[in-house]
């Protein structure tokens, strides 16, 4: 149910994640590597949301899995909370077959998902420096 | 050692990359299962490898069975990535042949250990199969010939190639001999 997600406020969005706390922690305090692995997930990030958009239009559980279970992973490295949360409702949804939930999901996703690139893709400047 | 990386997720194989490579780790990347297939059924295969539960082509779970056709948990060490760890889920993959599993976000402690514990199994079967294959030994002087081509007493080459280490003592029949030669030798002083 829509009710069960954290929706992101505001406050959210500014504040998550933090990225020294993120390097800390999934990036062995390397930040070499979360330079690259940001430059890699930034530059997939159409494939990631194409992924589940596509596999939503053509209306196949089997791909809507396979994407949302694949950026699930990928946000995983990088631990947005929210972007997560609502990701893993989308799977959920399409591991269910309920693929109207999971379209209702996928546009508050879309937004979610954009912030958080913004926000990467500032950190990844931000640490390059 | 050498590890493969199988992940279709280009930040995912960054990011075990950079983190193999930091551990000292030479890797090989494939990006999805039927080339993490090959890599690992071909004569120069990595011994130990990370391979994503969920890839187009063969899942990380097809890898598994199939390399297992060929090849013993032993003498390759996989580990399954996956975001799930419910216990069934590590039960299929065990069954299907994983030796390990690793879970997303990866923890630097916990990849190190569990790469570190591959390795060790995979030396230690190496170590095994020194003894195991037919080794060019002297008819005579018992010396044996070594992988780089030198002759070296057998027991320095044991002490080499395992955690055996020699204590010199003589068995009944040799000690007899000897003190039979000694006794020979003074009586022969006294004549």
């Amino acid at each position: 149910m829509a009710s069960t997600i954290r929706r992101p406020r505001s406050a959210d969005i500014e504040c998550e994640p933090l990225w020294e706390k993120v390097i800390a922690e999934n990036f062995f305090g390397d930040v070499e590597m979360f330079r690259v692995t940001a430059e890699a997930f930034l530059e997939n990030t159409a494939e990631y949301l194409g992924g589940i958009g596509g596999a939503i239009s053509k209306g196949s559980v089997a791909e809507l899995i396979f994407a949302a279970h694949k950026l699930k992973g990928a946000l995983q490295n990088f631990g947005p909370s929210t972007a997560l949360n609502v990701v893993s409702e989308i799977e959920v949804a399409a591991r269910r077959g309920q693929m109207l939930r999971a379209q209702r999901f996928d546009g508050e996703f879309t937004n979610i998902f954009n912030a958080f690139v913004t926000q990467l893709s500032a950190a990844k400047e931000a640490f390059e420096q | 050692m050498k590890v493969l990386i199988a992940d279709d997720d280009p930040a995912c194989r960054k990011l075990l990359t950079s983190a193999l490579k930091k551990m000292g780790h030479e890797v090989q990347v494939c990006v999805d299962g039927r080339e993490a297939l090959y890599a690992l059924t071909s004569p120069f295969a990595p011994r130990i490898a990370i391979v994503d539960w969920m890839m187009p082509e063969y899942s990380g779970l097809d890898v598994c069975r199939k390399v297992r056709e060929h090849v013993s948990p032993i003498e390759c060490f996989i580990m399954i990535v996956t975001q799930k760890d419910m216990a069934e889920d590590i039960v299929l993959g065990l069954k299907s042949g994983a030796n390990d599993f690793l879970t997303k976000p990866f923890y630097q402690a916990e990849l190190e250990a569990r790469v570190s514990n591959g390795c060790k199994l995979i030396e230690a079967h190496q170590q095994l199969k020194v003894f195991a294959g037919l080794l060019p030994i002297c008819a005579w002087c018992k010396m044996i010939r070594n992988d780089r081509g030198e002759w070296e007493k057998l027991e320095q080459f044991i002490e080499d190639n395992s955690h055996a280490r020699f204590t010199h003592g003589g068995c009944p029949t040799c000690t007899e001999a000897a003190l039979s030669a000694y006794k020979l030798g003074i009586e022969n002083i006294k004549k």
